[in-house]
């Protein structure tokens, strides 16, 4: 059938078993229907989670956890006015800025930092582990800006409604981090120093 | 933003290089899955077919037990408490006697909901029915001006109010039954 492949169908025959399933499980509290949602998003969020977090995986794990509570307990009141996942991905977000506020966090070290990326990634992939390692060294404001940006596809103005800024403060804040992750990045991999590196 | 802060597209390769998911591993899995056992959030399809051939046989029972032979189980278990929460045990004392073994299933049918809408709350909520017209001790004779306890739950509650609360919505009082309500004192 003509577009039936298409993005916009996919995302609608998602959002469509997503509510089934989530109804499922808020009915009768199903195992089976929780467990097809989390399959469906479970490492889309740890990833998500990992990188905001910088890489240090327990907290990220605890996160994930405290994500995936707070949703299976909200989740009745979730109004379907957005996808499921983008709902799943705002708790995440919302409960690493709380994370921040509280102080409650550890940087990886460098040798923590490589151990993990070489573990997602393998020793060979040089690119992906420099690029993921500039990104961690981000300052969380950047950083979260970036990744919301540049891996989660969200524009200014979604970013600017989960963390409650203005576009122009996303807009300049990405920019500010590329500019860094593009100094850290200069020279590695065969990418050229940026002629405009932030000092 | 600049243009020259848009990414070139060696570096936008880069990006497209990094992994959209990671898998926390199935530690993580099982670890999540206990916690929300624990919380009362789950229920395997397995536990969910139990209980659907316990109802049937509980359905069973109470034709029996309306013949005063019988003996059924609101829930097949309890769930855990939160680590707060205190117990509650909620005493079934007569009301209307189901006028037929149709409306005694109902009555079950009911009761049980009742309790498991409890536990999708995270909370304990167990009961049991019990046969009437059993004996007193010493003396093990049926003593008739003594109310026949019909049943009994034990619920968790975060207080006394909120378990007199929670009673108020017992369906035993829409059927004209009373409840009384007594905290259970841990004793370990």
């Amino acid at each position: 059938m003509k577009d039936a492949n298409s993005p916009k169908r996919q995302a609608e025959r998602t959002r469509r078993q997503d509510r089934q399933w989530t109804e499922r499980f808020i009915a009768r509290g199903d195992e089976d229907a929780f467990a097809n949602i989390y399959r469906r998003y479970n490492a889309r969020l740890y990833a998500l989670l990992l990188r905001l977090l910088a890489w240090d995986a327990p907290l990220a794990q605890d996160a994930l956890q405290e994500t995936w509570l707070r949703a299976v307990r909200s989740l009745s009141t979730f109004r379907w006015e957005s996808a499921l996942f983008y709902w799943l991905r705002g708790i995440a977000l919302n409960h690493c800025r709380e994370l921040w506020r509280a102080q409650n966090k550890r940087e990886a070290s460098r040798g923590e930092l490589d151990e993990r990326t070489a573990q997602v990634y393998g020793t060979q992939s040089g690119l992906a582990i420099d690029l993921e390692r500039a990104i961690a060294e981000l300052a969380e404001g950047f950083r979260t800006v970036l990744i919301l940006h540049d891996i989660e596809g969200l524009t200014h103005k979604q970013i600017a409604q989960h963390l409650g800024i203005a576009s122009g403060t996303s807009k300049s804040q990405l920019s500010r981090a590329r500019r860094q992750v593009r100094r850290r990045l200069a020279g590695k991999s065969g990418i050229e120093p940026s002629p405009r590196e932030e000092k | 933003m600049n243009s020259n802060d848009e990414w070139k597209d060696q570096e936008k390769d880069a990006f497209e290089g990094l992994r959209r998911e990671i898998d926390p591993g199935p530690d993580f899995d099982r670890r999540l899955w206990q916690r929300l056992r624990r919380e009362g959030a789950l229920h395997s399809s397995a536990a969910t077919a139990r209980y659907r051939g316990w109802l049937l046989q509980v359905a069973a029972a109470v034709i029996f037990f309306a013949l005063g032979l019988g003996l059924g189980t609101w829930l097949p278990d309890a769930g855990q408490p939160r680590q707060a929460d205190g117990r509650y045990m909620l005493l079934l004392l007569p009301g209307e006697a189901p006028a037929s073994p149709a409306s005694a299933d109902r009555l079950v049918a009911e009761y049980g909901e009742w309790a498991r809408d409890l536990r999708r709350q995270g909370r304990t909520a167990t009961g049991e029915r019990l046969a009437g017209g059993g004996p007193m001790l010493p003396s093990g004779q049926a003593e008739p001006e003594v109310p026949a306890l019909e049943g009994f739950f034990i619920i968790s509650a975060s207080s006394p109010e909120a378990a007199l609360d929670t009673a108020r919505t017992h369906p035993h009082l829409r059927y004209g039954g009373r409840i009384a309500l007594r905290e259970i004192i841990a004793t370990d």
